[in-house]
């Protein structure tokens, strides 16, 4: 039995329905499936937000499921519902296969990959789980309160916490069952400074794969600290004019163009219809240093406590994950794929393929992505500064959005310095960048390897309205030319 | 293990939360049933299910405590009630509390359910899908990329200590499209967006023409070297649709916990003008024609039309009752269980939160044919990425959007990657010229603005890019290749 906030025993460990599991299969055999899988998950929820030293919501959950996807004739079928209605939901799923059967003009076909069974607990040492309530708003609250500065120009502070315990089974009729229990913990720390109408708002975030623990690992109050100084310093600081920069990200810019820019175009499922990276396999895309690596394996960072956002051991069809160069020495080496997509593109499954809830479809979703250099073109960070004699560097990834059609972006930055004759200068407002995948691609100009503070590069990537945590910090790297909003 | 009813669960846990001393309670139950048919080029995705859970709301200690299941057993029930009154324990009286709503005695407005919904299949979702898409493929220039069909039907009930218990069912049916054009140089592609909660209120048929018309519009598009403050306006589906919604940011400054934190320029401005004469803002719920428009907010107060920007005089707030009651007003029904933006979300999982329903930006004076011809350089703007990236306490914001260059009252072509960015509390008073034209989207109805002068940026492709896309052209124009890009 787990504790749930350490006063109920009620949390049932979830029960690996094997009979449930093998009617269904048997029940698609006579519907001549060729595969079926079931994702069974009872998943456990807490949240605390609270706003200027108040606890504005608070909530605890358990969602719970089953999801049937199963393919005959070449098409999918996926439906789902609540466990006890197991026969329901098969009945939708082969009804929506039939209707899909009736639109597809192509024959899905799955990459193949060897059965597993297996049985994932990954650790927490303090499980969130067994946290009280009562703790966790403590330590909510004295965050929020600590964001607040002895000259009162915080004016309003938000902290929000949530742990939610991923507890699912899979199983396939090709013989995988793996029953994962996966933990997530995090905190983000939101100050905003105000002086007459002027605000800045600025951001802060400590989490990891795992538990409670993290905040014994991460000094959070200096993580607090420093988003409450960037809030102060942004709104004394003046504008940087709009236009076009030579640039120097740091670590969670880097992260968030691998994983905006470059990883959301090398999705294979989307890449079946349309994109710029479409077609463009084998082809060098960037200078022959740059390395573009999406990894579920890296579970640490030397130097650094926590887990990464994106390590898992497997995705959602039951396919190990791997440490995937989608770009290897500049050139476009493979896509990030799921069974269907592997296929499609006679390409070997990455174990990429990832669902919200039992309710979503999985689709191709990144893991741990950032960009490195090869090891004899490593730089320093203060070689990686050096390159730029006069322009910008950027700091603190702050969200991003992408079109990977268009392959155009758009990213937050939380702060901005100008840098003159090679010298870090003064501190400019927090602001945008924008850009083109291929050409801001083809424009790196050095990469430093040291990855950045996983626990701070923490991530929730929306995709057809699903969504996925992602990792992680990475090196500092310079680009030619970027375009820096206003 | 016994499930429960989604009623008897209700009723249950509502008497289970009395007998361990909750000082008052609502329950609520859902279960909502959804169709989701989506052809990626060739590829089709079915999803159907049928999701159910329970919520509470307890009040201990002064506070208010949220917990849900999806897990309809005894066990399950009595630990989600423990859990919430645990949370509300943990928080402390709030003396801003004063207690869940009570029924409402303001007038109702009653809609009516369209039971055509229910009679909708995925087959008759599927038959759509392939009339748009060989309408598409059927049109010269154009390419079918992606669409979408959808269906929500949602049956509710809500019921508290104080008497409120309210059944209600509402639906959603419509559907996307995005199809791709090859001329010009540049590829692009556009989408079309329909639905509204009853059968007669979508039809195939608009959603085809508003595909091709748009993509048709996008057609090749160029990108240019542009830095300086420009006149902008912005098309309807910028300023509120799905794929733009730069007025959300308003919307989110209006919301009652914003003003109550101070995390808005407009906790004191109500009286104001704080928008040019001529601009002005409403929320409506119960507009019959809308998605998500009911008789009840999601604490069972009725829903009203509130007139938030009346010719630039800010008058309300949006508020629950909460945030009615904590800044001495009266709820105007905007409490929520969906998305952030009245859209999207599991409303079981969902706490009640102030949200917009269906927004409505009235008429201007001019045309839109008035507002091109008088601006003499500046672009009109279809879409817009990066939002959520925003500073929403200040209204600072840069976004990068595809539309229109306009020289000399003319528009001369289409443009990709065009960044503005801007205050936008700043802009509103900045606003020249709103067209008498309106379009009715999705979640709103908007006519054309424009703003005198935006920050703009936009940045030509550089020399390799252009060449590279030239030599595609002339390859597939030759019929030498087929564009990998699609």
């Amino acid at each position: 039995m787990r504790n749930f906030g350490n006063q109920t025993n009620f949390w049932m460990e979830p029960n690996l329905d094997e009979d449930l599991y093998k009617q269904v299969f048997e029940m698609a055999a006579k519907e001549n499936a060729t595969y079926v899988d079931i994702r069974d998950e009872d998943t456990l929820y807490a949240s605390i937000e609270v706003v200027d030293g108040k606890v504005e919501k608070s909530m605890a959950g358990s969602e719970a499921g089953i999801g049937i996807r199963l393919l005959i004739d070449g098409a999918w079928g996926f439906s789902y519902g609540s466990k006890e209605n197991y026969k329901d939901v098969f009945k939708m799923a082969v009804d929506a296969q039939k209707t899909s059967k009736t639109l597809s003009k192509s024959t899905i076909e799955l990459a193949e990959v060897k059965p597993i069974r297996d049985k994932i607990i990954i650790s927490q040492k303090k499980p969130s789980q067994d946290i009280a309530f009562e703790d966790k708003m403590k330590l909510v609250l004295t965050i929020d309160k600590h964001m607040l500065d002895k000259d009162n120009k915080i004016k309003a502070t938000r902290t929000r916490y949530v742990d939610f315990l991923r507890r699912q089974t899979i199983a396939t009729s090709e013989g995988t069952q793996i029953y994962e229990e996966r933990p997530y913990t995090y905190l983000a720390m939101t100050p905003t400074a105000k002086e007459g109408t002027d605000t800045n708002q600025a951001g802060a975030r400590v989490g990891q794969v795992g538990g409670y623990e993290i905040f014994d690992v991460v000094n959070v109050e200096e993580r607090a600290n420093k988003a409450k100084e960037r809030a102060i310093k942004g709104l004394e600081a003046k504008p940087v004019k709009a236009g076009k920069y030579p640039v120097v990200l740091d670590g969670t810019l880097n992260f968030l163009f691998a994983h905006e820019a470059a990883g959301h175009s090398t999705e294979a499922d989307f890449l079946r219809t349309a994109g710029v990276l479409r077609g463009k396999l084998g082809k060098t895309l960037a200078k022959n240093f740059v390395n573009l690596i999406d990894d579920g394996t890296l579970e640490y960072v030397p130097g650094f406590g926590g887990r990464t956002f994106g390590f898992m051991k497997y995705d959602d069809e039951g396919v190990p994950v791997e440490r995937t160069e989608i770009m290897k020495n500049g050139i476009l080496k493979t896509y990030l794929t799921d069974r269907a997509s592997a296929a499609h593109f006679n390409l070997k499954p990455t174990g990429n393929c990832r669902a919200e809830f039992y309710s979503s479809f999985p689709i191709v979703r990144m893991r741990n992505t950032y960009l490195e250099a090869s090891k004899d073109s490593e730089l320093s960070e203060e070689e990686v500064l050096g390159q730029i004699k006069n322009g910008l560097l950027l700091k603190i990834g702050g969200g991003g959005q992408v079109d990977p059609i268009r392959g155009t972006f758009n990213f937050g930055v939380g702060e901005v310095y100008e840098i003159h004759n090679g010298e870090i200068g003064e501190l400019r407002k927090a602001t945008t960048l924008s850009g083109n995948t291929l050409e801001t691609l083809g424009k790196i100009m050095g990469l430093s390897n040291k990855m950045a503070d996983p626990s701070a590069s923490i991530g929730f990537c929306g995709k057809d309205g699903q969504s996925a945590p992602t990792g992680t910090g990475a090196g500092w790297m310079s680009v030619k030319v970027m375009t820096v909003g206003g | 293990m016994t499930y429960l009813s989604l009623d008897k669960s209700l009723s249950y846990g509502i008497k289970f939360a009395e007998k361990i001393g909750a000082e008052e309670v609502e329950g609520y139950s859902s279960s909502s049933k959804e169709i989701e048919i989506s052809v990626e080029k060739s590829i089709p995705t079915i999803k159907t299910g049928v999701s159910t859970g329970v919520s509470f709301r307890v009040v201990k200690n002064g506070n208010l405590g949220f917990a849900f299941t999806k897990t309809l057993t005894q066990e399950r029930l009595e630990s989600t009630i423990k859990v919430a009154i645990q949370n509300a324990n943990s928080k402390g009286k709030d003396p801003d509390f004063k207690s869940l709503p009570h029924p409402s005695k303001k007038p109702v407005q009653n809609f009516k359910f369209d039971k055509k919904l229910d009679n909708l299949t995925s087959d008759n979702l599927a038959s759509d899908l392939t009339t748009l898409i060989n309408a598409v493929d059927g049109t010269k220039g154009l390419h079918y990329l992606q669409g979408q069909m959808f269906l929500g039907i949602v049956e509710d009930h809500l019921v508290n200590s104080h008497g409120i218990d309210i059944t209600d069912k509402g639906g959603g049916f419509g559907g996307f499209a995005a199809a791709i054009t090859t001329k010009g140089l540049i590829p692009n592609y556009s989408f079309g967006i329909k639905g509204g909660p009853s059968v007669a209120s979508f039809k195939i048929e608009d959603l085809i023409d508003d595909t091709i018309l748009q993509t048709q519009r996008a057609a090749a598009p160029r990108t240019m070297n542009i830095e300086k403050e420009l006149p902008i306006i912005l098309e309807p589906e910028a300023s509120l649709g799905i794929m733009g919604s730069l007025f959300r940011i308003i919307t989110t400054q209006l919301t009652g916990n914003n003003v109550a934190s101070g995390a808005t320029p407009y906790s004191d401005q109500v009286g104001n003008q704080i928008a040019v004469e001529g601009f002005s803002l409403v929320d409506t719920g119960v507009n019959p024609n809308k998605i998500g428009s009911s008789a009840y907010d999601a604490e069972g107060i009725s829903r009203e039309e509130t007139l938030l920007i009346d010719n630039g005089v800010l008058k309300t707030f949006l508020l629950d009752n909460y945030y009615g009651n904590k800044l001495g007003l009266e709820s105007n029904g905007k409490s929520s269980r969906v998305g952030q933006f009245g859209f999207g979300g599991d409303p079981v999982k969902t706490q009640p939160n102030i949200s917009t329903s269906s927004l409505e930006i009235l008429p201007g004076n001019s045309s839109k044919e008035e507002i091109i011809q008088e601006t003499k350089e500046g672009f009109m703007l279809r879409s817009l990425m990066g939002l959520h990236m925003s500073d929403f306490s200040s209204g600072r914001f840069s976004v990068t959007g595809f539309g229109w260059y306009i020289k000399n009252g003319e528009i001369k072509y289409p443009v990709q990657g065009v960044s503005i960015s801007g205050v936008l509390p700043d802009l509103l008073k900045n606003i020249d010229m709103i067209s008498k034209e309106r379009e009715s989207m999705l979640l709103g109805d908007c006519p054309y603005i424009r703003f005198s002068s935006v920050k703009t940026t936009a940045k030509k492709f550089d020399l390799k890019t252009r060449f590279g896309l030239g030599m595609l052209k002339i390859l597939t124009t030759l019929k030498i290749m087929k564009n990998p890009m699609f």
